[in-house]
């Protein structure tokens, strides 16, 4: 059965941590299938990572309009295209995965989980956890 | 082909200046085959990270620091490591001093081979952006950011994390790492050695312009290694001196264009960085290092600052050379740091961030806070070598070329550089004049 990337971005405070949450509470479920958890830091740590994986699961907190909670579940094409501007500091989600596409990687293997914060200073709600795990196993089961 | 009037008027203005870290401008007008102003312009705010430090633990000055720069936190952390360590009178045992050079090789292979590999590249072959040189050059794209994740692997194994890391203090490290994972690093570091020695051969091959300028090497040397922590501020114009003597060679002033200060040296620009540290420290890089530079070719010391990027390319070479000649090596210590006593004092120390020299002074009090504190990174001290050399580079490229060739004529200069302009807003003095 083919393996599944999930990888969660994040970082070690508030509700940046989002990403890296998803990926601790999934460790301790039984999910659907063979997968390969990650918890990135960066974004550019996810290009060759993605290269690799038959099929990706990549989660991220977003700041959105809102209402905060919001889940946007998100292929390739809806990820916006704009100009890209890498910087030394700034090469963010869209950018990695952007240049994975170009190094080879099927654009229909990525799907994108996208959970509107609202503030970048909120505190992690346990519920948002819940909420982008469930959504991960029903993608695996219904890729099973 | 040179088919302008060169007496034409030229107004280039790049708002926002692409592939370097943080934001900043070039503008640049010349009348009657003149140039009238060519500068960089850093608008980032200032930071005032000296600032947040004052009043702050010594312990706590590490994790500080790091937050300074997401792609060079070592060289904050370690810098001011090692100044206190100076107050404190720490000696830097041999586990920690190999140790120190790892994580910080570390930090020098993930930004010099993104550098390389995303930003420089691009101007060299003739891409708008990375995005569509990797469509032509997915192969070698792919290579330079298995290094780069290789660099982050090598941050991890002491800091914790790559980003931010967390594993140094004064006296050491909070963790020595068993011996199984730095086995399986090692592993990894063996099988990207043929990896690096090709991603140097690629980056030494670049087109890259020639551009021959008068200018001064600065960098840190060793009596016995490639300077990177310890040893003596030199240049290629007789300077050598310790680095607690680089306040009275070394002066800060602000200039009106930019949020960054401009560092001088005796009164002079300098250089800093890959080409500087190559041109005063060849004959310290390992054997097989100097062979891959005959190899391909090279030639140091160099004149030309578009070799800043075949230096970059030689070290993370080194990087990866030396890193394994550790590794392999590697015992655990009793204890991976050294005990000491707090002490109230002024300390000085420099070490060698990717982009060149960091210099770091500070002054705890009896209670072991920070009393004043001050940091000056690499970026702000190329910041006037940089002008100089897009007013030299201009001027020998000739302005009859189109304003298209001539902007990117400096922006590859600027570009390589790799400037990193945040890091660069490190402190601005505040006059305010109330009537």
């Amino acid at each position: 059965m083919t393996e599944t990337l999930i990888a969660g971005i994040g970082s070690p405070h508030g509700a940046d941590r989002l990403g890296w949450a998803v990926i601790e509470a999934l460790r301790h479920e039984d999910l659907p299938g063979p997968v390969k958890l990650v918890a990135c830091s960066l974004p550019a740590e996810l290009t060759p990572l993605l290269l690799e994986a038959p099929r990706a699961i990549v989660i991220d907190a977003l700041l959105g309009d809102g209402p905060a909670g919001t889940l946007h579940q998100l292929s390739m094409a809806d990820l916006p295209q704009v100009e890209l501007r890498l910087s030394s500091h700034g090469l963010g989600l869209v950018d990695a995965v952007r240049l994975a596409c170009v190094l080879g990687m099927p654009a229909e293997r990525l799907t994108v989980l996208a959970l509107d914060v609202a503030r970048p200073e909120a505190e992690l709600q346990e519920a948002w956890v819940t909420r982008l795990c469930e959504r991960v196993s029903l993608l695996l089961q219904r890729a099973a | 082909m040179s088919t302008l009037n060169p007496k034409r008027d030229i107004d280039i203005q790049v708002p926002l200046l692409t592939r370097v870290e943080g934001e900043g401008s070039l503008e640049f007008t010349a009348r009657d085959g003149r140039i009238e102003q060519l500068q960089l312009r850093i608008f980032e705010p200032p930071r005032l990270f000296e600032k947040f430090l004052e009043g702050q633990d010594y312990t706590e000055v590490p994790h500080i620091a790091a937050r300074v720069c997401g792609v060079c936190p070592i060289a904050y952390q370690m810098t001011s490591i090692r100044a206190m360590e100076h107050i404190f009178g720490v000696l830097e045992d041999p586990w920690v001093h190999a140790m120190r050079r790892v994580i910080y090789y570390g930090e020098w292979l993930q930004s010099h081979a993104l550098h390389i590999n995303l930003f420089a590249a691009p101007d060299f072959l003739g891409y708008a952006d990375a995005l569509q040189m990797a469509t032509r050059y997915p192969e070698e794209v792919k290579r330079g950011m298995l290094l780069q994740g290789l660099g982050n692997d090598m941050l991890r194994l002491l800091g914790g994390r790559s980003v931010h890391p967390i594993g140094l203090r004064v006296g050491g490290f909070h963790r020595a790492p068993p011996k199984h994972e730095v086995a399986d690093l090692v592993d990894k570091l063996l099988a990207a050695r043929d990896a690096v020695r090709e991603f140097a051969a690629w980056a030494v091959s670049l087109p890259r312009p020639v551009d021959e300028q008068d200018f001064v090497s600065v960098a840190i040397r060793h009596p016995q290694e490639y300077g990177i922590n310890e040893g003596q501020l030199v240049s290629d114009k007789g300077l050598d001196i310790p680095f607690d003597r680089y306040p009275t060679h070394f002066r800060e002033h602000q200039v009106e264009h930019s949020t960054a200060h401009y560092s001088m040296m005796d009164g002079g620009s300098y250089f800093l960085g890959p080409l500087a540290r190559v041109n005063l420290n060849f004959d310290r890089l390992p054997q097989e290092v100097q062979n891959l530079a005959h190899d391909l070719g090279l030639s140091f010391p160099s004149r030309n600052m578009f070799m800043n990027v075949a230096a970059r390319a030689l070290e993370c070479h080194l990087a990866i050379v030396e890193t394994l000649d550790i590794l392999q090596h590697y015992k655990l210590p009793t204890r991976p740091w050294q005990d000491y006593t707090p002490r109230p004092g002024i300390g000085h120390h420099c070490t060698e961030a990717p982009r060149g020299m960091i210099y770091h002074r500070f002054e705890i009090d009896r209670d072991g806070r920070v009393k004043t504190a001050s940091m000056i990174p690499p970026t702000s001290q190329n910041q006037a070598r940089l002008e100089q050399n897009l007013h030299s580079a201009v001027e020998h490229f000739g302005l009859d070329h189109t304003d298209e060739a001539l902007r990117e004529l400096c922006e590859k200069v600027i570009r390589n550089y790799d400037p990193c302009l945040s890091c660069s807003t490190h402190f601005l003095k505040l006059k305010v004049n109330r009537e």
